[in-house]
């Protein structure tokens, strides 16, 4: 309760939880563009430990979908294949690439069409809390 | 062996080693060759489809003759592989300008279960209006998929609603007598996808 409580004042201030993950940075965080009519939208971004201890983290909710999940994506004897991933271990001082054709968040049922130029945030869960981290929507290269 | 008769033999060795070589010359059907991929030495013949494409009108085997035309093979659910290549033939069309009139581009799903005929169309159009989005009963898309190579598989997902769909990664290039020509296989080259379609169309015309 005593580290809970800091949080509850937290929330019924209105702040968003940041920083819960110690030493997790998300860096160059964009969902690109999709077709009005898709039903789940792709997140990538660079993921950044700064501390000393590995982290193990997952992806727990969007702002502006049904739900989130982190993916993976291979090529296999001339396959596409995509696999959910429990999450992802980033080393102590390492970082982790959610990239095109890698690792990716997965963002489910949007609850609207997200256009270039919005933005929207994604909380990521670690062992020590969580991290609320703003994605730019940006047309597809 | 006497010495004579390994002369004979080593002769007739040579012999079959020039007859195979000059027979593989000769057998070799003449063909054009691709950067982006391969193409069959002969052509195989498709078997009549019944698919369905934009706003839910039939989409058939004629609809693939008179024109060379690039299959993609995918699903609208699927938000990183997918959307990446569609974008790539997008410039694709573009970086052929004037000659892509003479190419139809094809996005055939394979998940016919969530993609309608119509989202199929809205999400295809999204990257092009003239990118024609191609779905139909998985009878068809099996019938198809054994006459042209490509594979599907539906994989379970946490609910009934999130499976996922592994298929076939390479494009399939049809030609203009509406024959499976080849594949276009990854990683794939905006300029050499380019500069192949562009070659291919010009032999067609």
């Amino acid at each position: 309760m005593r580290r809970l409580l800091p949080a509850l004042l937290l929330l019924a201030s209105g702040h968003v939880l940041a920083d819960g993950c110690a030493g997790l940075k998300v860096e160059d965080a964009w969902i690109p563009e999709a077709p009005p009519v898709a039903k789940v939208n792709v997140g990538y971004a660079r993921l950044v430990n700064d501390g000393a201890t590995p982290l193990h983290v997952t992806a727990t909710s969007g702002a502006d979908f049904g739900s989130v999940g982190l993916h993976e994506m291979k090529t296999e004897n001339g396959m596409m294949r995509m696999r959910p991933l429990a999450g992802l271990d980033i080393p102590a001082h390492g970082s982790v690439e959610l990239q095109d054709g890698g690792k990716h968040l997965m963002l489910m049922d949007p609850k609207h069409p997200l256009k270039a130029g919005d933005g929207t945030s994604v909380e990521f869960a670690c062992a020590d809390g969580r991290s609320s981290a703003r994605f730019t929507v940006k047309a597809a290269p | 062996m006497s010495k004579s008769k390994l002369i004979w033999v080593a002769l007739a060795a040579f012999a079959a080693l020039v007859g195979a070589a000059a027979g593989f010359t000769v057998l070799r059907p003449a063909g054009v060759d691709i950067k982006s991929g391969t193409l069959l030495r002969q052509p195989r013949e498709i078997a009549d489809f019944a698919l369905q494409g934009s706003g839910g009108k039939p989409f058939t085997k004629a609809d693939l003759a008179g024109h060379w035309s690039l299959i993609y093979v995918g699903y609208t659910h699927c938000p990183d592989v997918c959307p990446t290549t569609l974008a790539q033939l997008k410039a694709v069309e573009k970086g052929l300008g004037p000659d892509a009139a003479k190419l139809r581009f094809v996005f055939l799903s394979i998940d016919p279960e969530r993609d309608t005929p119509e989202s199929l169309a809205q999400y295809t159009h999204y990257f092009s209006p003239d990118f024609e989005g191609v779905t139909g009963p998985n009878a068809q898309l099996d019938a198809l998929g054994a006459n042209l190579g490509f594979v599907y598989q539906k994989v379970p997902g946490e609910t009934p609603q999130s499976y996922l769909m592994d298929h076939s990664s390479a494009m399939i290039l049809v030609n203009p007598q509406a024959q499976l020509a080849g594949y276009v296989t990854p990683p794939f080259n905006t300029e050499a996808i380019v500069a192949d379609l562009r070659a291919l169309a010009e032999r067609a015309s």
